[in-house]
């Protein structure tokens, strides 16, 4: 079921905001090309380099998200990009053009199961250099030195996932919506 | 905020499986004018020829970061000679000749708190209170400053006093990566004083971990010192060599606002000195001490916002002092001495400034708190050992303004 949705948004920074659907208890974001232009993601999008979308929603103390990862190939000339979503679903492409890029951009990304009429969200976006897995080699180095470190992960799931790896890394640009949305 | 803490202690899965290796047939510094592209290559621990994960890209890139005479690097690749090869081009923006580090936070306290807490230690990364100087880079992989130092920080059982220094710096040493850096230090606080010298060689194990060792000498004279109505000569010798283990992925060389800065290692030290008295009936004597210690500590760094970052830190230190006489002096016995010291801080940083102002500096209003315990043990005189404890909370609040010639600190603080 798709509803039309109510969207009060505030956007600090003035740029396009996301929209939001509702499918089988699952709420989607489509983000808004804007991001793609700035001038700073567009340096990084062209750096050959790996560009990390990191979409954090907040509703009350639920915490979820999802991420998207960006590289242009330089030999092959085309878009390496991969999503992961909520629940740990992954979908990587190839796209070959700018616009194909955009559509995909704009797929919407799967971001909170809710059963709630009306949620309230404080959605942040990230846009950081490189790829993600920054912690592991810290912990790495502590369970080598014999300090207390662990080797494996203790049950936190995706969005420790999709958070923990890649928030230590300091972003090229951030941008924050807060929307309010009926949902029924 | 208490989940996003909890998510960043939990242990992450790399997902990236577009964590490719790029071979890099050739690295290409621009953007660079007073900075040695061949120095920046080498600290950056990537060698032409070579395929590299993003991985360790990015961990040369954070290495770079915490370079003190640079204020950031861009990173990204271009087509090489032929398929499937890369150029990688780092784009530097540097800091100027002159340099500065002013970490200037007196802090009051309403007992005798501030001889319990090390300057080094009221906010984390900076080891110098005042450096000032000018740097310029000779030959590919050299580096020639003459500066001047503050002697504040204090160390267990050492002295450390202000100084002006020449010093000379080689990146690559042997093709190693490794870096020596000699000084030569002229003390100011002693009048008769000959060249101290300062050896430091950093040994890289990898992008975020750095084996340092240090010697440090010192020899000078100083007369006419007076203490409680006698006036006195002293000559002073001291030697200190330590060893310290690193892992550090922080982002700014002074003060970060994120990553992980882990230490550890052992210091020795000697000490040999005479007094002589003017005034009879004090008896001239001489003193020897052999001190030993480890010390350790953990940071982590976080950045909330975009402007916002808070850290924590644990340290502590272990260390031992074996002191000898040629015979008693005037105030009494000299005391052995064990020296237990461990303290927990946490700090807050707003910056003023926006992302776009932040390519050429910072600009950033911080508060720390910070609570501190040492204990000491004085085992020499029968009727007076024991452990004597002192414990410290300390807090403040600074400003933080880092340019392109340096990182100045003026703050205030408290302590009781």
């Amino acid at each position: 079921m798709v509803l039309a949705l109510l969207l009060l948004a505030l956007s600090a920074r003035g740029q396009q905001r996301p929209s939001f659907t509702m499918n089988g208890g699952v709420l989607s974001a489509s983000l808004p090309a804007s991001v793609l232009q700035d001038a700073s993601v567009r340096k990084q999008l062209a750096s050959g380099l790996t560009t990390t979308f990191l979409l954090v929603v907040r509703e009350g103390k639920n915490l979820s998200g999802a991420r998207m990862e960006v590289r242009y190939d330089l030999w092959d000339e085309v878009w390496l990009v991969k999503r992961v979503e909520f629940d740990g679903k992954v979908d990587r492409q190839r796209v070959a053009s700018p616009e194909a890029l955009e559509k995909w951009w704009r797929t919407p990304a799967r971001l909170l199961l809710t059963n709630a009429d009306r949620v309230v969200l404080q959605v942040d976006l990230s846009v950081l250099p490189f790829s993600a897995a920054e912690e592991e080699d810290a912990r790495q180095w502590i369970t080598k030195s014999g300090g207390v470190g662990t080797a494996t992960g203790g049950g936190g799931g995706i969005v420790d996932a999709l958070i923990g790896t890649t928030i230590s890394a300091r972003p090229i640009t951030s941008f924050r919506w807060n929307v309010d949305l009926a949902l029924r | 905020m208490i989940r996003k803490f909890i998510l960043l202690l939990l242990i992450a899965l790399p997902l990236s499986a577009q964590d490719e290796a790029f071979f890099i047939e050739r690295i290409e510094v621009r953007n660079h004018d007073r900075v040695s592209p061949d120095v920046v290559i080498a600290e950056s621990r990537l060698r032409e020829g070579r395929a590299y994960s993003e991985a360790e890209l990015r961990d040369a890139s954070t290495r770079l970061g915490r370079l003190p005479f640079l204020l950031s690097v861009d990173f990204a690749l271009e087509k090489g000679s032929e398929r499937g090869n890369y150029v990688l081009v780092l784009t530097l923006q540097e800091t100027r000749t002159f340099f500065f580090l002013a970490d200037l936070q007196p802090h009051f306290d309403g007992q005798d708190a501030e001889s319990v807490i090390p300057d080094d230690e009221s906010r984390g990364a900076t080891s110098e209170n005042l450096a000032l100087g000018f740097r310029w880079f000779v030959g590919r992989r050299g580096a020639l400053h003459i500066a001047f130092s503050g002697g504040d920080r204090r160390r267990e059982f050492a002295r450390e006093y202000a100084a002006f220094s020449v010093g000379y710096t080689q990146y690559d040493l042997f093709g190693t990566r490794a870096f020596a850096t000699l000084n030569l230090r002229k003390i100011v606080d002693f009048e008769d004083t000959g060249i101290s010298p300062q050896l430091v060689v950093g040994v890289p194990l990898s992008a975020n971990q750095t084996l340092t060792l240090q010697y440090d000498e010192l020899q000078a004279r100083r007369d006419g010192l007076f203490s409680i109505l006698r006036s006195y000569d002293e000559t002073y010798s001291q030697r200190l060599i330590s060893a310290r283990l690193s892992y550090n992925t922080t982002n700014e060389p002074f003060f970060p606002t994120r990553g992980v800065h882990l230490y550890g290692g052992p210091i020795a030290g000697w000490t040999d000195g005479e007094v002589d008295y003017r005034d009879e009936p004090y008896t001239p004597y001489a003193f020897h001490s052999r001190f030993y210690g480890i010390e350790g500590g953990a940071a982590r760094y976080f950045e909330l916002t975009d402007r916002d970052s808070v850290w924590g830190d644990v340290r502590g230190e272990w260390s031992s002092n074996e002191r000898s006489a040629s015979n008693v002096p005037p105030d009494g016995v000299i005391p052995d001495e064990n020296v237990v010291y461990g303290s927990v801080g946490i700090g807050y940083s707003h910056s003023l400034w926006s992302r776009e102002q932040r390519a050429n500096g910072d600009s950033r209003f911080e508060m720390t708190a910070r609570y501190a315990n040492r204990d000491r043990w004085i085992d020499s005189d029968p009727h007076d050992a024991g452990w004597r404890d002192n414990e410290v909370f300390q807090i403040g609040g600074a400003w933080v303004r880092r340019t392109s010639f340096g990182t100045l600190r003026l703050g205030v603080g408290y302590a009781w």
